[in-house]
């Protein structure tokens, strides 16, 4: 069996503060496949942006990668993205593994036409000479259809809209052709009109490119909408993962089927109270031994405060990190 | 039911620097809306970025001054009333805001923060004040030790209960709620809207929810009103409105709202075109640019607000031929 594209095992990420040492990534494994897009869900502060980081391992200073490997596969040959030198990580880089944030302007140079901007990253890694790079990078904006490309490529950042800013990012992001981007909740700051267009994009450049996706998202409207398969992640661990249908149709962890309770609907019945998950988020610093989630749960038993429950196969590529998930399609 | 807030024709343009050599211009940020908030209701007002929503809600609360146009308050016009009088009528309306880490300020603990309205509005002795404190934080869900603490100690959601506190503490009966749970996290925000109602029924508040969420807006609203680049779309009661909108803008919002999908079919809705200039709006109706039913008329004549159904009215030339929404999560009526 070829290895998937993109393989975390085990990953532990801590933050060393003035205040001690907090644990944000626990033990975090997951795979993206060829073409895939994986959606990675939880509320802010449960480490979901820190994974993505980890990965090309853009973390600030304070956070050091304590354990686990970064596989990526490609061609045959695998390489631990955890271990590279930092020399040859910059070749992954925005070459082979690209990014994009959820703030364009901030990610944006505001001094730097967006044609040259889009065109970098060829240049950078060598790929291509300048003439190429302009080339290339009128051609990517026309692959993110951002329309009358030809002016747009001599524009500044600002004289563009957010939703046309976003797809400058993504035609950045796009241009090496790198076979995995990480987008961390590219839709948020946009209005929903404009969201359905970039979630309409990515997956029109999945299809053409089979560019495989790690879609972060606290949205679980837009993750469903996107996502092949989607991880539940809360304070650090990841609590639940498998196939998207699953995940929404049937899910087996009470945090995740909390979350997807507690989201107001068009389909639900209106104005009825909506479910709650009782509680605050907890803070990493005062995380409880057991399940972490075990406060708030509404089915906690006292074998759940013993220690951190392990990830259990609820159905086929299903996994859920509760005792009392049921066990379905055995 | 009558009216608790009316506004009338009200227009709000913001001084705009245009060119390079500074040629003034406008952001016509509301342009000739008129909208009833009646006694004992949440009206949703929804949109998207720039449609004026939250410059329509300080507009109502007077917070920012209308450029021109009436808003009545009880019957009163408040553009009318002395500076005192003003003053005095502000207890009686108040503002949730959206986000708890710039509307607490970060020097006062709860205690003087909650205890401010008191201190404004009414002559009571400490512990009197001490004791409606307390009192208020128990409604909103928070413990008394709360009290001696500062903004910073608490989480967004224990933040926004305390601003909600603040907004409630004079009893008011008309409140301004502007996006109270789009910066929360999901479990969170359903705590906070849940509380919202809870508070609205205990106190029979008067509410304009202001939000960009539609499911939101549905959850919390009898009545719902949709602006687009400044301009009243479509107003109705909200089932009615979700179910069988009137407005072609109202159709794309519901097709573009993102809902959760438990049999893994995918719709993406996706309509090419951005929100025009509010600086140059298009000429007549202004959702033109953007509009599949558009025609020639709609560059030349800009459609009024006609009422088209018992208390469901709508900004469109072609109200009568606007498909039925495409949201697979909603049912048509």
């Amino acid at each position: 069996m070829t290895p998937p594209l993109l393989e975390i095992r085990g990953l532990t990420v801590r933050f060393h503060t003035a205040r001690g040492v907090l644990s944000a990534v626990q033990d975090v494994s997951l795979t993206i496949g060829k073409g895939e897009i994986l959606g990675l869900v939880g509320e802010s502060g449960c480490g979901k942006s820190v994974t993505a980081l980890s990965i090309l391992r853009l973390l600030p200073p304070k956070a050091r990668i304590e354990a686990g490997q970064v596989l990526l596969s490609e061609n045959g040959s695998g390489r631990d993205l955890a271990q590279l030198p930092e020399h040859e990580l910059r070749s992954v880089r925005g070459a082979r593994i690209s990014m994009i944030f959820q703030e364009p302007m901030t990610a944006l140079n505001p001094v730097m036409r967006v044609g040259d901007q889009i065109g970098e990253a060829l240049l950078a890694h060598g790929l291509s000479n300048k003439r190429e790079a302009k080339a290339a990078a009128l051609d990517t904006m026309r692959q993110v259809a951002i329309p009358d490309a030809e002016r747009r490529i001599r524009q500044y950042p600002h004289q563009l809209s957010g939703g046309l800013r976003q797809r400058v990012m993504i035609a950045m992001a796009l241009i090496c052709r790198p076979s995995l981007m990480i987008a961390d909740e590219p839709t948020t700051a946009l209005d929903v009109t404009i969201q359905a267009q970039i979630l309409a994009l990515l997956a029109e450049l999945r299809e053409r490119f089979g560019l495989a996706l790690l879609f972060i998202s606290h949205d679980l409207g837009v993750v469903s909408q996107i996502a092949d398969r989607v991880a539940v992640m809360y304070a650090g661990r990841i609590v639940e993962h498998g196939p998207a249908r699953e995940i929404f149709a049937a899910p087996a962890h009470p945090y995740t089927g909390g979350l997807l309770r507690a989201a107001p609907s068009l389909g639900s019945e209106p104005r009825r109270r909506l479910a709650t998950i009782e509680g605050p988020v907890p803070s990493l610093a005062e995380l409880p031994p057991g399940c972490a989630f075990e406060p708030r749960c509404e089915l906690r038993a006292p074998e759940c405060s013993a220690a951190v429950p392990e990830l259990i196969e609820v159905g086929p590529g299903h996994w859920a990190r509760c005792p009392r998930a049921a066990p379905r399609n055995r | 039911m009558e009216p608790l807030l009316r506004i009338e024709r009200l227009t709000k343009h913001f001084p705009a620097c245009a060119g390079a050599w500074g040629s003034s211009a406008a952001v016509h940020a509301i342009d000739d809306v008129t909208l009833e908030v009646r006694c004992g209701e949440t009206l949703g007002l929804v949109g998207e970025s720039g449609s004026g929503k939250t410059t329509l809600g300080r507009c109502a609360l007077l917070l920012v001054e209308p450029t021109s146009g009436e808003v009545f308050f009880q019957e009163r016009n408040l553009l009318q009333l002395k500076r005192g009088e003003l003053r005095r009528m502000r207890r009686h309306m108040q503002m949730i805001f959206q986000d708890p880490f710039a509307s607490l300020d970060p020097r006062m603990r709860v205690a003087e923060l909650l205890a401010e309205p008191f201190h404004i509005h009414e002559r009571l002795s400490r512990s009197e004040i001490g004791a409606r404190c307390r009192d208020l934080l128990r409604q909103v869900g928070l413990r008394e030790e709360a009290l001696e603490r500062y903004p910073h100690e608490f989480s967004g959601g224990q933040r926004q209960r305390i601003g909600i506190a603040r907004a409630l503490a004079l009893r008011p009966r008309f409140v301004v709620a502007d996006e109270p749970v789009s910066a929360l996290d999901v479990s969170v925000g359903a705590q906070i809207v849940n509380l919202l109602q809870d508070l609205q029924q205990q106190y029979n508040l008067t509410c304009l929810f202001i939000s960009h969420s539609l499911p939101v807006v549905r959850h919390m609203a009898t009545r719902v009103a949709v602006m687009y680049l400044g301009k009243l779309a479509e107003a109705g009661p909200t089932e009615e409105v979700l179910r069988r909108p009137m407005h072609p803008y109202t159709v794309l919002l519901l097709a573009s709202t993102p809902e959760i999908s438990r049999s893994g079919r995918r719709e993406f809705h996706a309509t090419p075109g951005e929100l025009p200039s509010a600086v140059r709006p298009p000429s007549g109706c202004r959702f033109r640019t953007r509009c599949p039913l558009a025609r020639p008329r709609c560059a030349d004549q800009e459609p009024p607000l006609r009422q088209l159904a018992p208390g469901h009215s709508s900004a469109c030339h072609f109200a009568e031929d606007v498909p039925p929404c495409l949201n697979p999560a909603m049912s048509p009526m």
